[in-house]
């Protein structure tokens, strides 16, 4: 079943077109990972979904549905009724994300309790602790301080604080990217196991592939705005279907086979209000004709939004 | 814990405190006050007026003759009142004032907020004061223009606070040094408001779904803590601005005993006000620390070791 169906979003900012018609859906269950260089749109995509997007930007057009019903056109209150409980969003800094003038607590306190009205003082401290120890922290360090925290630490209490409304859908934005290699992984772990209890879908947003792949079912690639390949994550891996991707791929060491050197994406990323006619990938494609010039190639429901796809490999393409 | 923050930061004070006493010294020294004859080496004079201004002693008023911790004493209260009130409405016309104008930058509120603040930064307190004269006691006659009105003794201390005539007395006065005074605040709020607003942690309250009233809540206290510091440096400030208003409204309080005392060469007198206005400005920095304090845990001292590991 379709939780979230985002259908041709658009996104300005400040007068460019930082996201410039994507679709996405997320089943029940799932694991989405949005994929993608900084300035791609995956995050404004992420805000777009909860309705938050930051100061200067704004929807341009497309539609937002959870659960078949619109909620792009919400009202405050709208909004508010499906926050936490049905979409509940984290974004990426640890150092940012908490308060810091309240204990985890305190803040976990509230957050239970505007869920969930009826629960008494002693239960709520019951499931405040619950929910500490769900994230691998003591029960005591509820009248922790964020800044007494490190930032795995106070990653993992964003997640606890995200999850505690029990939310069916879970986006998180680039959640371990400032941590260290091991820690995100845990994170990553943790999330997942976390996401599994609840039944709670997820969407990822990760500009790192390593940790995109490890976590997802599905997968979509951003570029200059637009998604360029969708599919599972195994298959898109294992063949991508857009040169941009298969390019992605190659460049990770350890992902793909190997000869000699890594190869490379060549050129930048257009910024928002500067990709080019046709397909926005153009100027770096080394397979781009006059079709690619001429006009843009639509996002498939699954697969690669390009006129000249790699053919499908069994193991992961090299191309240098 | 608060305690020994406390004591610590009164140690702090005490070399500023120091500074403060031997430019007074050196005023008094120079101005040569009759009433504190000066013999003897300096280090022995110093110790001397130290000693006398701890007890409150500065000699006596060369204008008027009496001791001048008496005559301060007298004044004292009226400049109280007013700077407090002032300060009050400040507080009462700019937090809400900058929470409006964070929250609702383009409604009518936050527009109309906006610019009375800009009117208020922008006109100087001897102007504010001379037109609220004209208007509200000359042309429509509805406040006194001069003095206190009635006060009442309590334990020696005099207060308008208490009678109507005090009260509306106080009106004027209070809103010509408190305008200024709320503009800044309504300024330092409403920016602080508005970054904390954007700030990640408020953005993230938002998704979980918590009540606008808590968001708002959480975005107060952190716009506040920069707030507290920076009006307790204002109180002080309004202290001492106090004689512009004083004059004009002919107010008899300590800065309008000031001006009389420069006027008049009155050093006793001039050398009591710097103390004391020195001691007031340390007491109420020490002041706003500890509020900060209590708002921030970031200020304070990690707890313990094995808090802060693992």
């Amino acid at each position: 079943m379709t939780l979230l169906k985002v259908d041709e979003l658009q996104v300005i900012v400040r007068g460019g077109m930082a996201v410039d018609g994507v679709s996405l859906t997320l089943g029940q269950g799932e694991v989405l990972a949005l994929m993608g260089e900084s300035g791609a749109g995956k995050s404004l995509t992420a805000a777009a979904i909860v309705g938050l997007l930051p100061p200067g930007s704004r929807m341009k057009g497309g539609i937002i549905a959870f659960k078949g019903k619109r909620i792009d056109q919400s009202n405050r209150a709208g909004w508010r009724k499906l926050r936490g409980k049905h979409i509940c969003a984290v974004f990426q800094d640890p150092y940012g994300a908490l308060d810091p003038l309240q204990t985890i607590g305190v803040q976990l306190t509230q957050t239970l309790r505007t869920h969930q009205p009826q629960l008494t003082r002693a239960l709520l401290r019951d499931r405040v602790a619950e929910w500490l120890e769900a994230v691998s922290l003591s029960a005591d360090r509820a009248s922790a301080y964020p800044h007494e925290l490190s930032g795995g630490m106070r990653q993992r209490v964003a997640l606890a604080l995200a999850m505690a409304p029990g939310p069916e859908i879970l986006i998180a934005d680039e959640p371990a990217a400032a941590l260290d290699m091991p820690l995100r992984a845990q994170l990553a772990g943790l999330m997942r196991r976390l996401a599994q209890a609840q039944n709670t879908s997820v969407l990822l947003i990760s500009h790192d592939i390593r940790t995109a792949l490890a976590a997802a079912d599905r997968v979509a690639v951003m570029y200059a705005g637009r998604v360029l390949e969708t599919g599972p994550a195994a298959a898109v891996l294992q063949s991508p279907r857009h040169p941009y991707v298969a390019g992605l791929i190659a460049s990770m060491p350890g992902l793909a086979e190997r000869k000699h050197r890594l190869p490379v994406v060549s050129g930048r990323m257009p910024l928002p209000g500067t990709a080019p006619r046709g397909c926005v990938f153009r100027q770096s494609c080394h397979n781009a004709s006059d079709q690619c010039r001429a006009e843009r190639p639509a996002q498939p429901a699954s697969g690669a939004a390009c006129f000249h796809p790699l053919p499908e490999l069994a193991d992961a393409g090299i191309r240098a | 814990m608060i305690v020994r923050f406390a004591i610590s930061r009164l140690l702090q004070a005490v070399p500023v405190l120091l500074l403060v006493s031997v430019l007074a010294f050196a005023l008094s020294a120079a101005g040569g006050s009759p009433s504190q004859p000066g013999s003897g080496p300096l280090p022995e004079r110093y110790a001397r007026f130290i000693i006398g201004a701890v007890q409150g002693d500065f000699g006596a008023s060369l204008r008027l003759g009496r001791p001048v911790g008496a005559v301060i004493l007298d004044r004292l209260p009226a400049t109280v009142d007013l700077a407090g009130s002032a300060f009050a409405l400040s507080l009462l016309l700019g937090v809400p004032a900058g929470v409006i104008a964070a929250v609702r930058r383009r409604s009518l509120a936050g527009r109309l907020a906006q610019a009375l603040s800009v009117l208020a930064a922008s006109i100087p307190a001897f102007l504010s004061g001379t037109v609220l004269l004209l208007l509200f006691a000359e042309r429509w006659q509805m406040l006194p223009a001069s003095g206190r009105g009635e006060t009442v003794e309590l334990h020696g201390w005099s207060t308008g606070l208490l009678t109507v005539s005090g009260l509306q007395s106080l009106v004027l006065p209070a809103l010509s040094l408190g305008a200024f005074q709320a503009a800044l605040l309504m300024r330092l709020l409403r920016d602080g408001m508005g970054q904390a607003l954007e700030s990640g942690f408020i953005r993230f309250a938002r998704s979980r779904g918590l009540r606008r009233l808590s968001v708002l809540r959480h975005a107060l206290a952190n716009a506040l803590v920069p707030v507290v510091t920076a009006s307790a440096l204002q109180f002080g400030s309004l202290l001492a601005v106090s004689m512009v208003t004083e004059c004009v409204f002919n107010w008899p309080g300590i800065g309008q005993l000031l001006v009389q005392s420069v006027a008049a060469a009155d050093v006793p007198v001039m050398v009591a006000y710097l103390l004391m206005l020195g001691v007031a400005f340390l007491a109420l920095s020490v002041a706003a620390d500890l509020l900060c304090f209590a708002l921030d845990p970031r200020l304070r001292p990690p707890r313990t070791a094995q808090r802060t590991a693992a």
